[in-house]
């Protein structure tokens, strides 16, 4: 617990500490939602393309 | 074993059952990763509290570098089996070692501001690893620049192998030429240069962004499987 109270009374450090996860985590949960978000779209697209086939 | 999953129906199967798994294991481990990390993890005595930046970077950078080898070795077995699913791989990898390298390239100039007093400097790891963004960039545009597949991916594996040239640029321009930018920390598991307090967070925080990694990975090869089933099908509609 000292450890991360020494931490947030660092001042300017802790902007900088803070900013760096901020980065990462902002860009990790970005390219897992439009992966996702692509990959659902394109589910959809094959089940009703594979519907159309079908009825052929 | 391997052949069995290089058909890209029977991996598909494969990663829908471990996606999710990987995922929750990715978000356990990052909440573990941010606890010792913060709590545990005492503050450097060079650095002071910046070091818990490294906590995010260094596995970053390291997944940057790790993602292009895969790639890499992707573009080997594409170019010498012409195997559809070594192809897939490379594309859904390319814009996630992207990802990686902008994170890398961010964390790292906002560690360099109080470490060094400078956002940026042209040292040789930075510039080599600005490098590395660049060819994913080029790698992503090439996958985007045809409607023929199989010559965009042609291309793209050309051009992963020539950007090999540039990992051990990165991994060793600490020690070739005089730069801002620290040798490596951990060269050596046996005799590691810093404390196990802040080798355990990073190890943990290393294991999540390995697991996310995996994850988003999976998201990708499954998109990029069904997009190829549905040029399949258009091509069959048109016929």
């Amino acid at each position: 617990m000292k450890n991360f109270l020494d931490f947030v009374n660092s001042g300017e450090h802790f902007s900088y500490v803070l900013s760096s996860y901020f980065i990462v985590f902002l860009i990790l949960f970005l390219i897992f939602i439009t992966s996702s978000i692509k990959t659902k779209k394109l589910e959809k697209e094959f089940a009703s393309l594979s519907k159309n086939e079908a009825k052929k | 074993m391997i052949f069995k999953f290089a058909n890209p129906l029977k991996f598909q199967k494969l990663t829908d059952s471990i996606q999710p798994f990987v995922s929750y294991l990715a978000l356990i481990l990052l909440i573990l990763g941010l606890f010792f990390g913060f709590f545990m993890s005492p503050p450097d005595y060079l650095q002071g509290e910046t070091v818990r930046i490294m906590y995010v970077h260094v596995p970053c950078a390291w997944f940057s570098l790790m993602i292009y080898s895969v790639i890499a070795l992707c573009a080997v077995f594409a170019i010498v089996f012409k195997h559809t699913l070594a192809y897939i791989i490379s594309r859904a990898c390319a814009p996630i070692g992207a990802c990686f390298t902008i994170a890398t390239l961010l964390t790292g100039s906002i560690w360099g501001k109080p470490t060094w007093g400078t956002w940026w400097v042209w040292d040789a790891r930075l510039t080599s690893e600005l490098i590395l963004l660049f060819i994913y960039i080029g790698l992503m545009i090439i996958h985007n620049s045809y409607d023929d597949k199989s010559k965009s991916d042609r291309y793209a594996s050309i051009l992963a192998l020539i950007g090999v040239v540039n990992l051990p640029i990165i991994k060793w321009s600490v020690d070739w030429w005089n730069t801002l930018h620290q040798p490596a920390s951990i060269s050596k598991f046996s005799s590691p240069s810093i404390d196990s307090s802040m080798m355990v967070p990073l190890f943990i925080m290393t294991f999540s962004i390995f697991c996310f990694f995996i994850s988003i990975l999976l998201i990708r090869i499954k998109g990029e499987i069904i997009q190829r089933k549905i040029d399949v099908l258009r091509l069959n509609q048109l016929k």
